[in-house]
């Protein structure tokens, strides 16, 4: 009897221990399912712009901190391939400094830089809670700044910190909800879940990351140039965002970090930037921090407004790389900062710096839009051919005229528009030096030395042709079956190789390539 | 924290963990405890109103039985409870109704039109010797405040909630992983039919209320019937995760609904469609208004006042009194035609239990119920009107031109939709033959258990409609 009652003792407690084991198996199913589930439904953005910063944060020595003015003017590519110097661009759209503090706080669980850059735009913005933003602003302002700030954050592992940085930027608790466990807002999605969704789930980099930066490969024109008059003043007092700039530097000094401030460029300019430039400019000045002020375009030429941005505030990619260069010379200045390209341990900068200039080779040789691929020869320092024939409309074009100028140094493009063509520039690039052949108006020259070889150009209204070595066979311009384009762009390769042409027609937004 | 948050989770299974834990004398106090807390996390005002009117019946109660054999005595004790508690409910809930705004109450209590019902259905059974009154407060306090149904019932009934929680029935509740899982599963059963079909199914719906005039008459009756099915799923869903979270507890909660779509009558409606309330109605207004036992024009009046009252209940609107009125209505033409009706069965020799002849009584109720609901969905008569017009225009092509797929969701969506409304038919016609569903999965072996209850959970969580992103719309019976 006592010998049954153990037995049935120990088969409940067997029984209990097996459902026990069920139970815990259970769970841990669901739970791995439903991580599945969120890495699919999550938007990619954030994913997307911290894709690389994983692999390579112990190696960078260099973060970029601001808002869209820094993401879409320094490129950490570009800053590798000109300095050798390893940096990560952590600005976002519409970022402030309170954004700023805590992305840093977050960056530095991960890796320990020599140098931060703050962009100080915004630094008279006295609030701190991004989802009331200064109480003032629309419900679609504020979800757009939630989401900004999503697409910033979403992907860093939920750390102290980033539950710091949440608490402290978002006030409603719901919304905090959202940043802590994102599958809660994310869920939805499953009826636009596709192919890339899955893929970067699984960690399959299906898209560049640009290490942080977003260069706008955009070319637009026509909208305001016009700077504020200089004020001389400060802010009034310190706002939200100059108290964070203070734990910015605080959190820097006790680092030993480096901190340099910038302020990107800006075609129209407003008395809040001025502001901020100079309450910026009374910091740096008592901290003994540099501060690269571009906002002054008097003694900060290095932008030109109509050329290297794509709207009032953001530079295009031509801008990015002007300021990514600019900036690069200070930052190599700094203490600990080395040129790091050949060192075989930064394999993976090289990767992505080729990748990336790769990517924009095949651009240049087949970009649709005849603004964007002029400037895309001028950043690239590409050697061709560009012809506009007799009574082209192109060569009216005040835009395309400035393009012109700045490839050629010269302004003979406003000759040839106005004798109404026709123009052919040869763009050699071969030695290492850029050689610029210009030739304006009808003419006929029969023998001179380009790029090419020997040389043979005829230009007339309504003809033009290139032959090289005597080969009058082989027009190097297509006067048949290109007979009406406005514009002839031929890239060449660095022994005068035809790499592609492109046949341009700005009028119908046309292009053809061959 | 509303039943459809990750907070209500969390606390659902700690509160599961404290109640197996806890000594079993104390298991009330744990559940009167997680009550307030839940109802308190709505609004802390409502709870001093909750505590007050828990008080006040309860004292009731105490005093009413022992004047029990003085039924003048009782009947004026019950008749002043009955009083406060409908002049609260009046006051909260129709004060702005009745004077034409007059007056406004300050807020609305959740639940209110629950647990005052409840309170009232309590003190009419300690009168008619049903029950006796409850002498333990925490007992008492729970029955009135019990967080499953506190919110969107079913409303219980005394008899069959207070048994439950006397400490020599929580005593017996042990942790029993089979209960707890059927629990589960009909709670998820529940979400399924709120957060996966009901608040989906309303964005369709509002799209086309919002402007019937975009919409022919065929796509407007699309939308009928889709609100037809979203108050089902909405309320049903409640009731079911409610249910679901009783049984958890080991507290066996009534039904509330039983495939009423399947009806075959309106009467027969009523007896599958909140069964909670039109029981209470039934048990504490039609019968001491008389019943049937007056006369057939009295029958008649007391069913129009039922269903008028009834009506009046679900909101202070009028289209909520004349949807009252018109199911009055279809009972009483219903009484009135039975006799025709059979008359045209023995004429075209149909036998009353032909499946043909089901089909067709199914189908005229359904509609039947279809058309009242749309005066429950309208927000004034102005729309029911505009609504109504539109079937003028029937514009039939727009169910074939892809006009369904857009009405605020896209392709998926709509499929979900349909797949999930097939899925809730042969659920309930299940149901209707005695087959449950759960139980049937709950009889297979693991490997076609599990994989069953992780499909429903993940469609659950990942198809339903929850978290910040959408606002899930509070379940449409919170504010009855």
């Amino acid at each position: 009897m006592k010998d049954k009652m153990k037995k049935n003792t120990k088969n409940k407690i067997v029984r209990k221990l097996y459902s026990g084991i069920k139970i815990v198996i259970f769970f841990c199913i669901l739970f791995l399912m439903v991580e599945i589930a969120t890495k699919v439904v999550q938007r990619k953005e954030s994913v997307k712009k911290y894709s690389d910063f994983w692999e390579l944060s112990e190696q960078i020595d260099v973060l970029f901190f601001g808002s869209s003015h820094m993401l879409n003017g320094i490129n950490p590519l570009e800053l590798y391939a000109e300095y050798g110097i390893t940096s990560y661009n952590m600005a976002k759209h519409g970022g402030m400094i309170t954004e700023s503090y805590w992305m840093l706080m977050n960056a530095l669980d991960y890796c320990q830089p020599k140098c931060v850059v703050v962009d100080l735009w915004a630094l008279d913005r006295d609030y701190q809670y991004i989802d009331l933003m200064d109480g003032n602003r629309t419900q679609e302002e504020l979800d757009n700044s939630i989401s900004l700030f999503h697409d910033n954050i979403d992907s860093w592992p939920l750390t102290k910190t980033k539950i710091e940085a949440i608490n402290d930027l978002i006030s409603d608790y719901e919304i905090k909800k959202e940043f802590v466990w994102d599958f809660s807002i994310y869920h939805d999605r499953w009826s636009s879940v596709n192919a890339r969704d899955f893929k970067m789930a699984v960690g399959e980099k299906s898209e560049r990351s640009y290490l942080g930066a977003t260069p706008m490969y955009i070319f637009e024109s026509g909208f305001p140039i016009s700077q504020t008059q200089k004020i001389d003043e400060p802010l009034a007092y310190d706002t939200v965002c100059v108290k964070y700039l203070y734990k910015i530097m605080e959190e820097c000094e006790k680092r030993g970090i480096e901190i340099i401030f910038t302020f990107m460029p800006m075609a129209e300019s407003y008395a809040q930037d001025w502001l901020a430039v100079n309450t910026g400019e009374r910091i740096a000045g008592e901290h003994d921090i540099l501060f690269l002020n571009l906002l002054d375009h008097n003694s900060q030429n290095i932008i030109d407004y109509e050329l290297d941005m794509f709207d009032e505030g953001h530079a295009n990619t031509s801008g990015m790389r002007k300021l990514t260069s600019y900036v690069g010379q200070y930052l190599r200045k700094v203490d600990g900062i080395v040129d790091h390209r050949g060192d075989k341990e930064y394999q993976t900068w090289e990767n992505l710096v080729s990748q990336w200039q790769g990517e924009e080779i095949q651009r240049l040789l087949g970009e649709p839009d005849l603004y964007l691929e002029l400037n895309m020869i001028y950043d690239l320092n590409a050697s061709g051919i560009i012809f506009m024939p007799g009574n082209s409309s192109s060569l009216q074009d005040n835009i395309i005229q400035k393009l012109i100028m700045r490839l050629a140094g010269s302004d003979a493009v406003l000759r040839a528009a106005e004798q109404d063509g026709p123009y052919l520039m040869i763009r050699d690039g071969s030695s290492g030096v850029m050689q610029i052949q210009e030739f304006v108006g009808e003419q006929q020259i029969d023998s001179f030395e380009s790029i090419l070889g020997d040389t043979c150009y005829i230009g007339l209204k309504n003809f033009g042709a290139v032959y090289v070595d005597g080969n009058f066979e082989d027009n190097y311009l297509n006067m048949e079956e290109y007979y009406e384009t406005q514009v002839q762009v031929v890239i060449l390769g660095q022994d005068g190789e035809v790499m592609s042409k492109l046949y341009y027609d700005p009028v119908w937004n046309d292009m053809k390539k061959e | 924290m509303g039943t459809a948050s990750i907070e209500f989770i969390l606390f659902l299974a700690i509160l599961l963990g404290v109640y197996h834990v806890v000594p079993t004398g104390i298991k009330g106090i744990v559940l009167l405890g997680a009550s307030y807390l839940f109802y308190g996390s709505q609004n802390s005002t409502y709870l001093i109103f909750l505590a007050v009117a828990t008080l006040f019946t309860y004292g009731s109660g105490l005093l009413l039985e022992k004047n029990i054999e003085y039924r003048s005595r009782a009947k004026v004790i019950m008749g002043i409870t009955i009083f406060a508690n409908l002049f609260v409910l009046g006051w909260f809930k129709y004060i702005n109704f009745f004077t034409g705004g007059k007056i406004e109450s300050l807020f609305l209590p959740v639940g209110i039109s629950f647990y005052l019902f409840m309170s009232i259905g309590y003190i009419v059974d300690v009168y008619r010797g049903k029950i006796k009154a409850e002498k333990n407060i925490i007992s008492y306090a729970l029955f009135v405040s019990f967080f499953p149904i506190i919110m969107s019932g079913p409303i219980e009934r005394a008899g069959n909630l207070l048994p439950q929680f006397k400490k020599e029935y929580l005593a017996k509740i042990k942790f029993n992983t089979e209960r707890i899982r059927d629990g589960f599963v009909r709670m998820l059963w529940g979400y399924f039919q709120k957060l996966v079909l009901a608040d989906r199914i309303a964005v369709a719906v509002n799209t086309v209320y919002g402007s019937p005039e975009s919409y022919g008459g065929a796509m407007v009756f699309v939308a009928s019937l889709l609100y037809t099915f979203q108050i089902y799923c909405d309320f049903a869903g409640y009731s079911n995760v409610a249910i679901g979270i009783g049984e958890i507890f080991g507290i066996k909660i009534i039904e509330n609904f039983r495939a009423p779509y399947l009806a075959t009558s309106i009467a027969d409606f009523w007896r599958r469609w909140h069964i909670s309330l039109s029981s209470w109605f039934r048990d504490y207004l039609y019968i001491p208004l008389g019943g049937n036992r007056k006369g057939t024009i009295k029958k008649y009046v007391n069913v129009m006042i039922v269903f008028l009252l009834s009506g009046l209940w679900h909101g202070a609107g009028w289209n909520f009194i004349l949807w009252g009125g018109l199911h009055g209505l279809y009972q009483v033409i219903g009484v009135l035609v039975e006799k025709i009706r059979r008359k045209v069965y023995r004429l075209l020799n149909v036998r009353e239990d032909a499946f043909s002849l089901k089909g067709v009584k199914v189908s005229i109720t359904f509609l039947c119920v279809n058309f009242a609901w749309m005066l429950f969905r309208i927000t004034d008569m102005e729309l029911f009107l505009r609504v109504i017009k539109r079937f003028k225009d029937i514009q039939i092509w727009q169910l074939f031109d892809g006009t369904i797929y857009n009405l605020g969701l896209d392709r998926a969506n709509v499929h979900l939709i349909l797949i999930g409304l097939g899925i809730v038919v042969v659920v309930d016609f299940l149901n209707e033959k005695g087959i449950s569903v759960s139980k049937c999965i709950a009889k297979e072996r693991l490997w076609v258990r599990w994989p069953l209850y992780l499909a429903a959970i993940m469609i659950v969580l990942v198809c339903g409609m929850w978290g910040s992103g959408f606002n899930a719309n509070n379940f449409i019976y919170y504010q009855f």
